[in-house]
């Protein structure tokens, strides 16, 4: 596997990696595991003593739990090293060299503190698919429960649990971050940028994640929140003893990384493109980060304060869920659905952004209206935050605001619909290439169309009242998260694998990939759509026998899905360790990050970019999207 | 833009021949049960044929362009045609999207109406859902509630109102939200904890076809979701309809007169005693706990063991409701009896309880 | 010193590069991230109006007393912090680092007198029975006015930060993003207690405590 990009005799880091003083001292898992432990003994021992002081019994399990939960993650941070630099500079200690934890010379700096957004990239994406394989086997153990009516292999509240934790865990830990991998490592390059505007805030926003996803995981020893994802009051504020503060506290975690990211998007996005780069001939990817930043900043304290909300009901007894006590359960869903619908656009409008550049390189065409595009990106953002509620119709929602919600969440179709159309329209008198990118892309097309339609259905009032909480939403979530979202996650790690690893996939395996699961997907959920409209609600461990037939076949296409996805995971270990080197630009792309060398190097590039025209002019012999100039010699660096 | 037509054609033919398929063949739409049913058909039936020709349109679109335009293999270096859109293709796609859109939101809106019209005169049941099952109170009928199902009149319309307690009965734990779906009736609400009539849901259905049907929690509410399902919604002529409401009317009248009469039979039901405890007069057989018809002798035994400080029966027996883990009957677990009675029941409630099975439910 | 300016090319970025307009990297990193703080602020204030307009026609409820006019006086030291620390932030633009040590140091001392009055008033409060568990009113009004104050704490580690900073001379006329960026915070911190101050007392119509 090779990482080392530069020759590293003209590089001597001394931070963080052959740096003084003890193994106990500096950044790294000896300390964090030091670090954490004491985090743990201080979070039981000042929560103890308060009490003491106060007259109450010292040890309270939710108390406990709490403090534990919002300590350990900040003793195990500290301790890997990701305030080491601010701690330094705010006491005015002397500071470590600029980029000694920059950059990948070995494979041990995948594991540590490191500042360069391309092995932050790939700690995110490896993370994000070790939580998505949890996640997967979660979904055959469930799966596997549901394959007969008359199953018994999990007590009701485990079921609970494994359905709970599925989502949380595909959605917060996989689908979000993931994206945020893939975009850490290809827009500063595409930008000509050559770092995030703040790469150890980029560091500490990695760093959170496995901390949430351990949180998230470590629920299971216990049987797992048992609320659903949507943790609706009162269900998850009524009982003190269930499990429901790893969700809560998990949430905390994951969302601060994200906001974080989101925070470095945007500055890098508005402060850090190479001259030449104006807005509009920034790529749809970037554009999709953009919008999709803006989300996440503007969108996830809502789900933060509803589950501070939840949790403070639940281990302080305040009442904000109470309605004996002039509280509101409507309340919860509002606020936590301001947040969960931009969360299906924040997992969205990036694979968005993959499938424009994965199109367009691969139909050897212009993207089919940029501007549309552009637009109809930031417009769905834009549009997102207003119709939160459809998520709501049966709830018992106030009865004027019904319609009005229906009416904007079938607006989003309009510019879902102009995307759609543009990228078939980008394939009319292309010259295609169907290599394993471009087939996940065109599976996405197929898979996104059925779930963005099935959305009609769900956006229709009268017919919503019918399909909501069926199989029907269950199916539409998977066509548009799974068909949508993971399938356009494929397509950019084929697509941008050989920059990342400088190897080539293996092609075949790829095709084999593809096909094994999109058939296997529409198997598993396009029968989904009838088993709700017939009568088979979600969230249950059993159904009536005369779904048992379908409900067979169904776990039997979801295990044939989760064996497909380890055709990946085996392509993408042996293509990176012994894979064909790969060229700088397979593709023949014209954006920036395929004009550098594969994988790029350490500073991503050795000249300065320039930007002089579009990035997608493909079809016009000459045309360029960068030039590289000979950098001005400065001694003074950023 | 002759290929564009030739797409749409195409696509358009292809989408009805499927939708007609899925419609009719596969047959996906549940046993319609009601107006509100009836009213949804041919708005579904409509979103299926668009949806459908849509999709096919963009299958047909995206089909014949990898056919016709797939490269000639890996030595194929061109690059296609530098196109960078089509205004007027963009305009027309966006209005039509528009168009369509507009449409189902107008058509949604205008069946919802109906499906919720409904007159002052309706009869109005309130659907209490709780942690696991469904009772109904007939409003209009006198306020009475039925815990084995629901028996409405065939044809007229009923106001539904869905509620569940702030507490689940018996206990001081917040009772959760719960859903209710009769899928043939078309009709689902979510059962909040609230205010009926003000800050929980109603819905409306006019059922339209006799005949017993299932319905189903569609809100997840604990470890007792899966199970909450119930083959209990009658819907009758009008004529056993109305047989049934003078059968329940008076079942209801003998149930209150006899409650007032005893009023610790009254407790011992409502609070859910029988479930767990057999109590002969009270013809309830439950096995969970020991049998109350066995409590004086309890009692002797309590006082032989020093278990309790109790000095009469009476004491003994309130002692029993109110701090359940004091004394533990030979074979049987502490920790199962809920201790929340003594806060859950009024005074006057556990008074009338104690007299109830003291006297060996001969009064008071 | 730095081993990698002698790498070919990378020796800095193009003059222009890396700033938009006036507004440094690192300040529109800060402004984002207070989007950020709004919104959260802006979800339990949602939780206030929908908790106040459906069941608290009248609020505080009875038998509670909002101290109105104590918490006036402890908005007026928080409003008149933000002079001090602008105060501050111009005398180092100028040059005069006793006015930035001074402008701190009546910031941050006024950063804490409110805080401990914020302390008392809720001692007071939890002394008349209103505390977090009393109904979702009061849980609302303690989470608001906690998370506030949650921020002003973490406002005066940053000045005590600032302050200890300047103590070591580390600040001058070119630098001190650490006090812009300080002061920014402490005018958010100031704007959104306004506002809560306005919503959650000002317009209350139930009893007021007395002085």
């Amino acid at each position: 596997m090779s990482v080392v990009t530069s020759p590293p005799s003209t590089h001597t880091p001394a931070y963080g990696h052959t740096g003084g003083g003890s193994v106990w001292t500096r950044p790294g898992w000896w300390r964090a595991l030091l670090w954490t432990i004491l985090a743990a003994a201080l979070a039981i021992a000042v929560p103890a003593l308060v009490r003491v002081i106060v007259g109450w019994p010292w040890w309270q399990y939710e108390v406990m739990s709490t403090c534990l939960m919002i300590a350990t993650p900040l003793g195990f941070l500290s301790g890997i090293g990701c305030f080491d630099y601010w701690g330094k500079y705010i006491v005015g200690s002397p500071l470590p060299e600029g980029h000694a934890d920059h950059g990948a010379y070995s494979w041990r700096d995948y594991f540590k503190v490191n500042t360069d957004h391309k092995v932050i990239g790939i700690q995110y994406l490896v993370t994000t698919f070790v939580f998505f394989l949890i996640g997967g086997m979660l979904a055959e153990a469930f799966r596997a429960q549901l394959a007969s009516p008359s199953n018994t292999y999990f007590t009701h509240d485990a079921y609970n649990g494994l359905i709970s934790t599925h989502a949380s865990i595909m959605i917060f830990l996989f689908i979000i971050p993931a994206f945020a991998g893939i975009a850490n490592f290809v827009v500063p390059l595409m930008l000509g940028a050559e770092d995030m505007a703040f790469p150890r805030l980029n560091a500490l926003s990695f760093w959170m994640l496995p901390t949430a996803g351990l949180i998230m995981v470590a629920s299971l020893i216990w049987g797992g929140f048992n609320t659903g994802w949507t943790g609706y009051a009162t269900l998850s504020t009524h009982d003190p003893t269930d499990q429901g503060t790893f969700f809560n506290m998990g949430v905390q975690f994951a969302g601060t990384s994200s906001i974080l990211t989101a925070v470095n998007f945007i500055v890098t996005i508005l402060t850090m493109r190479a001259p030449g780069m104006t807005l509009s001939r920034m790529p749809l990817l970037v554009w999709a980060n953009l919008t999709t930043s803006a989300l996440v900043v503007l969108g996830t304290p809502f789900i933060a304060a509803s589950q501070f909300m939840v949790m403070f009901d639940r281990v302080m007894h305040t009442k904000f869920f109470n309605v004996a006590d002039g509280g509101s359960t409507i309340m919860y869903q509002h606020i936590f659905w301001f947040y969960s619908h931009p969360a299906v656009y924040i997992m969205m409008l990036p694979g968005f952004g993959i499938i424009s550049e994965v199109i367009s390189v691969m139909a050897r065409k212009p993207i089919f209206g940029y501007r549309a595009l552009a637009f109809s990106t930031v417009s769905i953002g834009v549009l997102g935050f207003s119709v939160w509620a459809h998520h709501m119709f049966v709830a018992g929602l106030q009865p004027w605001l019904r319609v009005p919600m229906m009416v904007t969440t079938m607006l989003i179709a309009v510019p879902t619909g102009i995307k759609i159309f543009s990228w078939v329209a980008t394939l009319y008198n292309g010259v295609i290439n169907l290599a394993t990118p471009m087939l996940w892309a065109m599976g996405f097309l197929f898979t996104f169309v059925i779930g963005g339609l099935s959305g009609i259905w769900l956006a229709v009032l009268p017919i919503d009242i019918q399909v909501s909480d069926t199989y029907f939403v269950v199916a539409h979530i998977h066509y548009v998260l799974f068909g949508g979202s993971v399938f356009t996650i494929f397509a950019g790690l084929y697509f941008w694998f050989p920059k990342i690893t400088g190897k080539m996939y293996n092609e075949k395996l790829g095709k084999w990939h593809f096909w094994l699961t999109f058939i296997s997907f529409n198997a598993t959920f396009f029968p989904q759509h009838y088993l709700g409209m017939l009568g088979m609600r979600r969230r249950v461990w059993t159904y009536d026998e005369r779904f048992a037939d379908w409900n067979l076949f169904i776990s039997m296409m979801a295990f044939v899905l989760g064996a497909a996805t380890l055709i990946f995971v085996y392509n993408a270990i042996i293509s990176w360790w012994r894979g064909e080197p790969a060229p700088d630009n397979p593709w023949r792309a014209l954006t920036i990050e395929w004009q550098v060398s594969s994988p790029p190097p350490i500073f991503n590039f050795d000249g300065a970019p320039r930007v002089v025209g579009g990035p997608y002019n493909y079809g016009q012999p000459g045309a360029k999207h960068v030039v590289f100039e000979e950098a001005p010699v400065t001694a003074a660096h950023h | 833009m002759k290929r564009i037509a030739q797409f749409i054609a195409l696509g358009t033919v292809l989408g009805l021949v499927l939708s007609a398929i899925f419609i009719w063949i596969v047959d996906w739409f549940p046993t319609e049960g009601s107006q509100q049913s009836k009213n949804n058909f041919p708005l579904f039936i409509a979103i299926t044929y668009v949806s459908f020709v849509i999709f096919a349109i963009v299958l047909v679109a995206m089909g014949y362009s990898l056919w016709k335009f797939r490269r000639g293999g890996p030595s194929d270096m061109r690059d296609g045609d530098p196109t960078h859109g089509n205004t007027l293709l963009e305009l027309s796609w966006t209005g039509a999207a528009l168009l369509v859109v507009i449409f189902f939101a107008a058509w949604g809106a205008k069946v919802l109406d109906d499906n919720e019209a409904h007159a002052a005169n309706d009869r109005v049941i309130t659907v209490h859902a709780y942690s696991f099952a469904f009772a109904y109170q007939y409003d209009s009928d006198g306020g009475f509630t039925r815990t084995d199902g629901l028996y409405v009149p065939v044809g007229k319309t009923i106001v539904l109102h869905m509620v569940t307690p702030l507490f689940t009965p018996g206990t001081k734990n917040l009772e959760v939200i719960h859903g209710f779906w009769v899928p043939e009736w078309g009709v689902k609400q979510d059962a909040t904890p609230g205010v009926v009539g003000k800050t929980v849901g109603t819905t409306y259905v006019k059922p339209t076809r006799i005949g017993d049907y299932e319905v189903q929690c569609t809100e997840l509410c604990g470890s007792g979701h899966g199970e909450m399902h119930f083959k209990n919604i009658h819907v009758l002529s009008q004529a056993a309809f109305d047989k049934w409401l003078t059968q329940a009317k008076a079942l209801a009248e003998k149930v209150r007169a006899e409650a007032a009469k005893t009023p610790g039979l009254a407790v011992f039901n409502s609070a859910g005693c029988g479930g767990c405890h057999t109590f002969t007069p009270a013809k309830s057989g439950g096995t969970t706990g020991p049998s109350l018809d066995d409590v004086s002798q309890d009692y002797t035994r309590a006082k032989e063991t020093s278990k309790t400080e109790a000095a009469n029966l009476t004491g003994f027996i309130r002692e029993s409701i109110v701090d359940p883990n004091a004394y533990i009957a030979k074979g049987y677990a502490p920790n199962i009896m809920p201790t929340s009675f003594g806060s859950s029941l009024s005074a006057t409630q556990i008074a009338a309880l104690v007299g109830y099975l003291a006297k060996g439910g001969s009064g008071p | 010193m730095s081993a990698h300016a002698e790498t070919p090319g990378h020796g800095g970025p193009p003059p222009g590069y890396g700033t938009v307009g006036h507004l440094d990297r690192v300040m529109m990193g800060l402004i984002v991230a207070l989007a950020s703080e709004v919104m959260l602020f802006g979800a339990f204030f949602t939780a206030f109006f929908y908790v106040r307009y459906t069941n608290y026609p009248v609020y505080p409820p009875e038998p509670f007393e909002i101290p109105v006019d104590s918490t006036g006086i402890n908005t007026a030291i928080l409003i008149s912090s933000s002079f001090t620390m602008h105060w501050a932030l111009v005398s180092i633009k100028r040059g005069n680092r006793r006015g930035l040590t001074l402008g701190l140091l009546f910031t941050l001392i006024m950063g804490l007198t409110f805080l401990g009055l914020q302390i008392r008033e809720y001692a007071l409060l939890h002394g008349d029975g209103f505390t977090p568990e009393h109904g979702a009113f009061a849980s609302v009004f303690f989470a608001l006015t906690g998370l506030h104050g949650l921020h002003v704490f973490v406002g005066a580690v940053l000045l005590a930060t600032c302050l200890l900073r300047t103590l070591r001379g580390h600040y001058s006329p070119a630098k001190h993003m650490g006090v812009e960026l300080s002061g920014i915070y402490w005018h958010f911190v100031d704007v959104v207690w306004v506002i809560l101050y306005t919503l959650v007392y000002l317009l209350s119509n139930g009893a007021r405590a007395p002085l």
